[in-house]
C-alpha cells in the first residue's frame, strides 16, 4: 500500500519547500538584475506560464495517475520511457551529494553568525578557514581533493543527519517538517526585508534591481535567461515532483496544486531580490562604492557579499546573521530531503525494498560521495558538477521528458487526465507547450551550452575535471539510466488502474 | 525611489503575490484543503 499525504496542504507546502531553495535568494535575484530589472518580469511570466506550469502540470499528473517514483511512473506511460525516469531520479541523486555540502556551509556560518566570526574580510574567511581551499589554489593544485576541510566535517555531518531523519520518517513525518521548514525562510526573509527596506541607501539598491530596461526584451539572452531560471526553480526533472504526486490521491487538483507552487516559488524569489539588493543597496552607502559594484550572486552573495553587509548593520549584527543563516539552512533542507525522497521513492518502487533501508542505502551512499565536496578541493569539484548536471542533465532530461510524454504519450491524454479532477481546467495551449515551445527553448539552451563548453573548458579547469565531473559524469548517468531500466526489478504492479476518463475516451 | 522601479515592485507584488492568492483561494472555496 503506497503511502499518503495527510491532508493536500501539506503536499503543496512540501512541493513549495522544494522548489523554494537556495537559488531564490542567491540566483534569482541577481538574473533579474542582470537581465532588464523590472522588465525581466515579463519573459520570466511569459516563461512560468509557458514551460514552468505546464511541465509541472505533466509531473504532477505522472505521479498521481502512475503511482509511483519516476522511472516507475514513466514506465507505467510506456516501458521503454523508464530511462528517462531513472535520468531525473539520477541527476537528483548528483544535486544531493554536492547540496548537502552547501547545508553544511550554512550551518557552519550559522555558528560563526553569533560571534560574526568572518570577520571584516569574509571571502578569506569562506576560502581559507573554512573551505580550507587556499593551498589547493596556491598549488595550483586544481581538482586535487588535499583532504577533507576540518571545519566542515561536522556541520556536513549533521546537515545529514537531518536529511535523513526526515525522509527516513516517511511521508507523514515529512509532511510534518514542512509546516516548519517551508515557512520558516518565508518569514525570516520578510524579517530580512523589512529590515533591509529601513536601512538608509535601501533605495538605492531597489532601484538597481528593479528599474526597468525594455531594451533588454530584444535581447534572445534575456528570455532564454527567464526559461533558464523557471526550468531550474521548479526543481523539475529531477524526479522530486513526480515521488511527491504519487503520494496523492487520484481526484487531486493538478493544475491549481501546479499555480499555487509557481506562484509561491515567484513570490518568494522576489521579496527574497527585495530583501538582498536593499542591504547590498546600504552597504554600498557605507562603503560609498556604487551599488554595481557590492552586486554579486550565488557562493560569493551567501557566503561573502552578505555578511559583509552584515558587518555594517548599526544595529544587532549578530542577530541579523543568524536570521540570514537560518533562512539560508530551512531553504536548503527542504530542497534538499526532497531531492533525497526522490531517489528512496525509485529505490523502494523498483527493488522492493522497506523505505528505511532504502533511506539508509541511499542516504549513506550521497554522504560518502558528497565527502568529496566538503574535502579541501571540494568546492572546485561542486562547481564543476553543479555546472554539467544543471546545463546539460537537467536540460536534456526535461526535454526527452516533453518528447516522450509530449509526442509518445500524449499531452492530449495528460491534458484530459489534468482536467479529469481539476477546478480550472486547461486548453490545448497545453499541448502546444508541451510539444513545441519547452522543446524548442530546451534545445536552444542545450544547443547554447554546448557550443559554449567546446569552445571554452568550464572556469578554465583542467581537463580531467571536465571529463570526470563534467562530459564523463553526465555519459555515466545516462547509461547507469539505460542499465537501471533494463535490470529486472521486483516492483509491483499494483496500485494503479486503466479507468480513467482519459483512458476510456481512447479506447 | 525611481517611478518605474515602484512600478515594478507593484506589478510584481501584485503578478507573483497575486497568483498564489488567486489560485489559494480557489483551492479553499473548491476541493479544500484537506
Amino acid at each position: 500500500m503506497r503511502e499518503r499525504w495527510t491532508w493536500r496542504g501539506a503536499f503543496i507546502v512540501a512541493a513549495i519547500g522544494s522548489a523554494v531553495g537556495l537559488g531564490n535568494l542567491w540566483r534569482f535575484p541577481y538574473v533579474v538584475y542582470d537581465s532588464g530589472g523590472g522588465a525581466f518580469l515579463i519573459p520570466y511570466l511569459v516563461a512560468l506560464l509557458t514551460a514552468g506550469i505546464p511541465l509541472m502540470m505533466l509531473e504532477f499528473t505522472l505521479g498521481s495517475r502512475f503511482l509511483g517514483s519516476a522511472p516507475l511512473a514513466m514506465k507505467r506511460a510506456k516501458p521503454s520511457f523508464e530511462f528517462v525516469g531513472w535520468w531525473a531520479v539520477l541527476a537528483g541523486f548528483g544535486i544531493i551529494t554536492y547540496y548537502a555540502a552547501i547545508l553544511g556551509w550554512s550551518l557552519r556560518y550559522l555558528w560563526g553568525a553569533f560571534t560574526l566570526e568572518w570577520g571584516a574580510d569574509a571571502g578569506n574567511y569562506l576560502f581559507d578557514k573554512v573551505l580550507q581551499l587556499m593551498p589547493v589554489l596556491e598549488a595550483e593544485a586544481y581538482g586535487s581533493l588535499s583532504g577533507i576541510s576540518t571545519e566542515l566535517i561536522i556541520p556536513f555531518i549533521i546537515g545529514w543527519l537531518a536529511i535523513f531523519l526526515v525522509v527516513f520518517s516517511g511521508i507523514r513525518g515529512l509532511g510534518r517538517v514542512v509546516m516548519v521548514t517551508m515557512p520558516l525562510p518565508f518569514l525570516l526573509i520578510l524579517i530580512l526585508m523589512v529590515r533591509g527596506l529601513t536601512l538608509p541607501g535601501a533605495v538605492d539598491g531597489l532601484n538597481f534591481y528593479l528599474t526597468p530596461d525594455f531594451t533588454a526584451l530584444a535581447n534572445t539572452q534575456v528570455w532564454l535567461a527567464a526559461y533558464g531560471q523557471v526550468f531550474f526553480t521548479l526543481s523539475l526533472a529531477m524526479g522530486i515532483l513526480i515521488a511527491y504526486a504519487s503520494y496523492l490521491p487520484k481526484d487531486s487538483d493538478i493544475s491549481n496544486n501546479a499555480f499555487m507552487t509557481s506562484f509561491a516559488d515567484a513570490l518568494t524569489a522576489f521579496l527574497g531580490g527585495i530583501a538582498v539588493f536593499t542591504t547590498l543597496g546600504y552597504m554600498a552607502g557605507q562603503l560609498n562604492v556604487p551599488v554595481g559594484e557590492v552586486v554579486a550572486s550565488g557562493v560569493g552573495l551567501a557566503f561573502v557579499a552578505y555578511p559583509e553587509a552584515i558587518n555594517l548593520m548599526p544595529v544587532a549584527p549578530a542577530v541579523i546573521g543568524v536570521i540570514f543563516f537560518v533562512t539560508i539552512f530551512t531553504l536548503g533542507l527542504d530542497s534538499a530531503f526532497s531531492l533525497t525522497e526522490g531517489v528512496v521513492s525509485a529505490v523502494m518502487d523498483k527493488f522492493s525494498l522497506s523505505r528505511r533501508l532504502a533511506a539508509v542505502l541511499v542516504s549513506g551512499l550521497a554522504f560518502l560521495i558528497g565527502l568529496i565536496f566538503v574535502s579541501r578541493g571540494g568546492l572546485l569539484w561542486l562547481d564543476q558538477v553543479d555546472h554539467f548536471i544543471n546545463n546539460f542533465g537537467l536540460v536534456t532530461i526535461g526535454l526527452f521528458t516533453c518528447l516522450l510524454i509530449g509526442w509518445g504519450y500524449g499531452a492530449h491524454k495528460i491534458r484530459d487526465q489534468i482536467n479529469e479532477h481539476s477546478e480550472v481546467k486547461i486548453g490545448v495551449w497545453f499541448d502546444i507547450c508541451i510539444k513545441f515551445i519547452t522543446p524548442i527553448v530546451l534545445i536552444i539552451l542545450l544547443v547554447l551550452n554546448f557550443i559554449d563548453r567546446i569552445q571554452t573548458p568550464y572556469e578554465g579547469y583542467p581537463a580531467f575535471m571536465q571529463i570526470v565531473g563534467g562530459w564523463g559524469l553526465i555519459a555515466f548517468l545516462f547509461l547507469l539510466g539505460i542499465i537501471f531500466m533494463l535490470f529486472k526489478g521486483r516492483e509491483s504492479s499494483a496500485g494503479v488502474d486503466d479507468t480513467s476518463e482519459a483512458d476510456k475516451k481512447e479506447v | 525611489m525611481e517611478t518605474s522601479a515602484v512600478v515594478s515592485l507593484i506589478v510584481g507584488l501584485l503578478i507573483f503575490g497575486g497568483g498564489f492568492l488567486w489560485s489559494a483561494i480557489i483551492a479553499t472555496q473548491r476541493k479544500g484543503w484537506m
